[in-house]
């Protein structure tokens, strides 16, 4: 990373307008306080080998919200966000400690079905990964995997789905024609109706829009602020200002001891922003190491 | 940019160039001289009806031709399916433990074998050890033997070549491993896995070593039946090149060279309409299965 870009605005000084939202903001009691817990992490440890690259972390997830995990490279919040739908399975000799609740249910634990788990917590990665399939199978490939359905059926939710992934008006002519040829963003866009058709709970976004340009960007962030109260949503980012601008609360990671990521500070957005209670943070925030 | 560095790239893009010039030179040196030499038998209409006949002049490769492809689609129903499962398991369910390496060294010492070890071996294994005699299905049994480590590194290749995030996505949404690898992975690696079926399929054109021992009936009195029956022997055109080229009496088949000659233009001309043919049909099933306009 290179100097400028480190040196980022702290959000008070943003000339990005602030989400109404968030100018609510102090004498109204925050959001994230009274909703219901979605999902909540407890002492949780993550291992690469014999590496810990995440200790003890604990985090609650409010149920329709956006959680937003901001922190340098490096410091496990990609490691978090993958061991919550259990992604980081795939990685040879990883292992995760603690539990994750899903509602009542630990997803770490002996019983936790992973794959029925990621139906209901869907994933939108870095890199925009459509199949090298029409923009309709794409979009119906979620459904198709979880068993037969009728064809109207199947077009109603594809439709649906693509629709509030805001793609619906620039692709409904050219379902058929293969996802390859769509924008950066579009792909992304479509990326996130194939989430959205299984209808899922939760979505994890690992920095959704790094490979995306400006607007592009501002249009998932607006998805996303749409898609907040109907489906929770984690996004790990390492651009503040979009973790300012988009989420509701904000959890912020740092490297420890022994280079293990670990959770410094988390709380509602704007007051992680304007007062950060642990001197790390706001040295991070405002630009003084990262 | 110094002089130096200028000529250093001069002469490197010089050298390549050079390379590449001398590589199609012998490429269409070797076509041409073959198909020179069996023009004559390529343009005689008995060369592709007759049959071979060591006891005198004009002979044809019609059987020979026919088995030809009989064995190489029976080998290729062979070492497909199951180069294609042992290339999907190394790649996605075997990891890199120390037993899956033992298997990958195992797989790629069998590559190494020569073709005419794999041949004795289809003779005592396929052969002799179950009591029959030399017939087609040994022989696609041995080139199977022949082509299975190829085919099993060519699926393991391609399915780890496609980008992690393909197999993420799919996860994510909730497939099981096998939903990701039959309905993503497979489709997305089909252009690479059509690429080195053809290849396999045109080692399968050219080899005579392992066809000698288990598919030839030795009599040299060629098969003249168009049978369908796996159990019944049958020289390829590799086999019938070599035969004419080498055992036949000169005296008695007196255009035997021309013959060879003929049959050896004939294999080249069949590989490549076969490479271009299949790569066509490939690219039809590509487009249907991804839709990439």
């Amino acid at each position: 990373m290179t100097t400028i870009e480190r040196i980022e605005q702290p959000v008070a000084l943003s000339p990005v307008p602030q989400p109404a939202h968030h100018l609510a903001g102090e004498d109204v009691p925050s959001a994230a306080q009274a909703a219901e817990l979605k999902m909540s992490v407890h002492n949780l440890h993550c291992y690469y080998g014999d590496f810990m690259a995440v200790r003890n972390v604990s985090l609650e997830i409010p149920e329709g919200q956006i959680t937003a995990i901001i922190g340098p490279s490096g410091c496990g919040k990609s490691t978090v966000l993958r061991t919550i739908n259990r992604m980081n399975d795939l990685v040879p000799g990883f292992k995760a400690t603690g539990s994750i609740m899903l509602d009542n249910e630990d997803i770490l634990g002996p019983q936790a079905d992973a794959i029925a788990m990621r139906r209901r917590v869907g994933m939108l990665f870095q890199r925009p990964n459509p199949f090298p399939t029409s923009i309709f199978d794409n979009v119906a490939y979620g459904l198709r995997i979880a068993g037969r359905m009728p064809r109207r059926q199947l077009a109603e939710i594809v439709e649906r789905a693509l629709e509030r992934a805001a793609l619906l008006d620039e692709v409904k002519d050219r379902l058929d024609r293969s996802a390859l040829g769509l924008s950066g963003g579009q792909q992304q866009r479509l990326c996130l109706a194939r989430a959205l058709a299984v209808d899922p709970e939760v979505i994890l976004m690992d920095e959704p829009c790094s490979a995306l340009d400006p607007i592009a960007t501002l249009r998932i962030e607006d998805l996303m602020r749409e898609l907040a109260g109907t489906v929770t949503q984690i996004i790990v980012t390492h651009n503040m200002q979009q973790a300012a601008r988009v989420s509701d609360a904000t959890a912020f990671m740092l490297m420890g001891e022994g280079r293990a990521g670990e959770l410094v500070e988390v709380g509602p957005t704007v007051e992680l922003f304007r007062n950060p209670r642990d001197r790390r943070t706001e040295d991070y925030i405002t630009g003084r190491f990262g | 940019m110094n002089r130096r560095l200028r000529r250093q790239n001069t002469v490197a893009i010089g050298v390549l160039r050079g390379m590449v010039g001398l590589l199609v030179a012998l490429l269409v040196w070797i076509l041409v001289t073959l198909l020179v030499a069996g023009w004559g038998e390529l343009t005689r209409g008995g060369f592709y009806t007759g049959v071979p006949n060591i006891g005198g002049p004009g002979s044809g490769v019609g059987p020979q031709l026919f088995n030809t492809v009989y064995v190489l689609v029976l080998s290729m129903l062979i070492v497909l399916p199951i180069g294609l499962a042992g290339g999907i398991f190394f790649a996605e369910y075997a990891g890199t433990g120390r037993l899956a390496n033992l298997l990958r060294r195992a797989s790629e010492t069998l590559a190494t074998l020569p073709s005419i070890v794999v041949g004795l071996f289809g003779y005592a294994f396929f052969v002799q050890a179950t009591h029959s005699h030399p017939s087609r299905l040994a022989a696609a049994l041995s080139l199977s033997v022949i082509n299975l480590p190829y085919v099993v590194r060519i699926s393991e290749d391609a399915l780890r070549a496609l980008p992690p995030s393909l197999r993420e996505g799919s996860l994510g949404l909730g497939a099981t491993r096998w939903q990701t690898v039959y309905k993503v992975l497979l489709p997305a690696a089909l252009p690479a896995l059509i690429t080195g079926a053809i290849i396999a399929a045109g080692r399968v054109f050219g080899e005579a070593a392992a066809i000698l021992f288990t598919g030839s009936n030795f009599s040299l009195t060629a098969h003249s039946n168009y049978s369908l029956n796996p159990f019944d022997a049958g020289d390829t055109l590799a086999v019938n090149l070599y035969v004419f080229r080498i055992q036949a009496e000169p005296n008695v088949v007196t255009d035997a060279r021309q013959y060879a000659d003929g049959v050896a233009a004939l294999l080249v001309v069949a590989v490549l309409l076969f490479n271009v043919g299949a790569r066509l049909l490939g690219r039809v099933a590509v487009r249907r299965l991804q839709r990439t306009a």
